[in-house]
């Protein structure tokens, strides 16, 4: 279970006009997450939603232990997040590859050379494969394009068998019909395995799609939390899923909802 | 497509032996310079030959080339850790650094007279001061390349479970080599001018040794044979580097190649 209690993350800014030495410089703040929290299950599939620069994966590093909270606590089963452990596996947004590494050695660092595991090459060539990338494992990532680089990040996150993963918008360089396999695999992957997953997206269809929960963002606040009463797989042209949409797109782009509109919203839709 | 120049860069040298040659022969006659000091660079290659014979030549070749191996090792091993201390800590380079940046303005050759002194005669001072040349210059390369280092690159290691001497070995190390090697490629050369500035004044052995002693007795052609072995040793230890260099940043050359079908 991860509890993310009353977060709040605040930038310094500085800025732009430089002062003259005697005057103290002037620190902006710039308040990223206020008052953020969310309790996440064992085994959930929890979507991150939001527009950019909302503070998603400002969120996703604090709940990895690269940057500390000004206030507020982050709890993974009862023990508080302090730095970063194997046991939370990440997906970064800037793909994060080893440049100096090959495709295979990205992947099997993790299992072969830091937990020192007998079968990494198992593990390895699993992987390579779900990401249909064997035939480039000896290629550098800079002999790849975006998207394959995306899926080796993916792959040697998964690789390292963390109880949670965080991604962060994994497969935002993706072509629609690679992002749906890739959306697929990931599916059944967190089925087989059983791992707590977040997930950053700003694709609304992205998020009905995969998650058990949606938690919508914006200006630094918890907007909505939304449990998707659906069953996998999800079809994107149901009602349901209409719906789903909708709301979500009217929560992000920060049209004020009546009052009357949001309870109707809040209420389950019939399964 | 990348001109290889290796050719003209081999007949280049060819035609300065030639020239030298050439010089040297009408030199005999003409005498621009006095002509047992000006030696053809066939005279240099029957002095190496007469070396040989005496069994003189391997030995003191091989005196310096493990000299400078020495030297050289030791002082990239203690300008990495010392230059990832300091890239780690700002305090300890900021006490470091302004230290350095005074002591590393006086020559090193300076410290030469000094290190005899409190060292001795034996190989102690002359790797002291090869150190010490190789060490200082290079650790600037190093900090800067450490601190390049891209931090969401060790973020993954941490979180793919690295620890402190994990992280080192396949990020920081590796993140760094590009300016680690170029450093070292500058600073063989000053690696190579503390070699002979310390056989110069204490040792009984060596190339150096073989010019001071020369000039003594006004053997000419021993000094340009030393002379010419140092430079070819250098080219050689160079070479090495370079294809070193070629290897360990093979990911950072491929580009575009193999990307595009
Ligand atoms: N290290 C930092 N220093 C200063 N400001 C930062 C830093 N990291 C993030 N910010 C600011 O925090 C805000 C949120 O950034 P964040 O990266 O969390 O957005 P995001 O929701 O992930 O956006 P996107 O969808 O574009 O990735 C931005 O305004 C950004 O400028
Ligand atoms: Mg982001």
């Amino acid at each position: 279970m991860v509890r993310i209690q009353h977060v709040s993350k605040s930038f310094e800014k500085k800025s732009g006009e430089r002062k003259r030495f005697f005057e103290k410089q002037e620190k902006a703040k710039l308040g990223v997450l206020d008052d953020v929290t969310i309790r996440i299950e064992d085994n959930q599939f929890v979507c991150l939603l939001g527009k950019s620069g909302c503070g998603k994966s400002t969120l996703l590093n604090l709940l990895a232990g690269y940057i500390k909270a000004d206030n507020g606590r982050i709890w993974v089963n009862d023990k508080e997040i302090n730095g970063p452990s194997v046991s939370r596996g990440v997906v970064f947004q800037e793909h994060a590859l080893f440049p100096w590494y090959t495709v295979r050695e990205n992947i099997e660092l993790g299992p072969k050379r830091i937990r020192k595991e007998e079968n990494y090459k198992e593990i390895t060539d699993k992987y390579l494969n779900m990401i249909g990338l064997k035939a480039y494992e000896n290629y550098y990532p800079n002999q790849l394009s975006g998207g394959m680089k995306q899926r080796v990040g993916i792959a040697r996150a998964f690789a390292n068998s963390p109880e949670i993963l965080l991604m962060d918008e994994p497969f935002s360089a993706l072509d629609p019909d690679t992002r749906e396999m890739m959306q697929n695999e990931l599916l059944n992957l967190w089925k087989l395995e059983k791992k707590t997953v977040i997930f950053i997206t700003h694709s609304v269809n992205e998020a009905i799609k995969l998650a058990d929960k949606v938690v919508v963002l914006g200006g630094g606040h918890v907007l909505k939390e939304v449990n998707i009463e659906m069953e996998r797989p999800r079809d994107k042209q149901s009602p349901q899923f209409i719906a789903y949409a909708k709301e979500f797109q009217r929560l992000i782009h920060g049209e004020k909802i009546p009052e009357e509109e949001k309870e109707v919203n809040d209420r389950k839709e019939p399964a | 497509m990348k001109k290889n120049y290796s050719v003209l860069r081999t007949v280049s040298v060819i035609g300065f032996v030639i020239a030298w040659q050439i010089f040297a022969t009408i030199n005999q006659d003409m005498e621009f310079i006095k002509s047992t000091y000006m030696p053809s660079p066939y005279e240099v290659l029957l002095t190496a030959i007469d070396y040989m014979k005496r069994g003189e030549f391997i030995p003191s070749v091989t005196n310096s080339l493990v000299r400078v191996l020495k030297g050289f090792s030791i002082g990239c091993v203690i300008a990495i850790v010392l230059g990832y201390i300091m890239a780690k800590h700002p305090i300890i380079e900021n006490i470091i650094d302004p230290i350095f940046s005074v002591i590393g303005s006086i020559p090193a050759y300076a410290f030469m007279p000094l290190f005899i002194i409190w060292f001795g005669i034996g190989e102690k001072a002359k790797i002291i001061l090869i150190v010490y040349s190789t060490a200082l210059p290079l650790l600037s390369y190093i900090v800067q390349g450490i601190k390049s280092v891209d931090p969401i690159l060790i973020r993954s290691a941490m979180s793919l479970g690295a620890n402190e001497w994990q992280i080192f070995k396949f990020v920081i190390v590796k993140s760094a080599m590009p300016h680690i090697l170029t450093g070292m490629e500058v600073t063989l050369g000053l690696t190579f001018s503390a070699l002979i500035v310390a056989e110069m004044m204490g040792a009984d052995s060596g190339l150096g040794y073989i010019i001071v002693f020369s000039r003594n007795w006004f053997k000419v052609a021993d000094m340009f044979m030393a002379m010419t072995v140092i430079g070819i040793l250098y080219i050689i230890m160079k070479s090495i580097l370079g294809l070193i260099k070629k290897r360990v940043l093979k990911w950072q050359n491929t580009g575009f190649e193999g990307a595009v079908e």
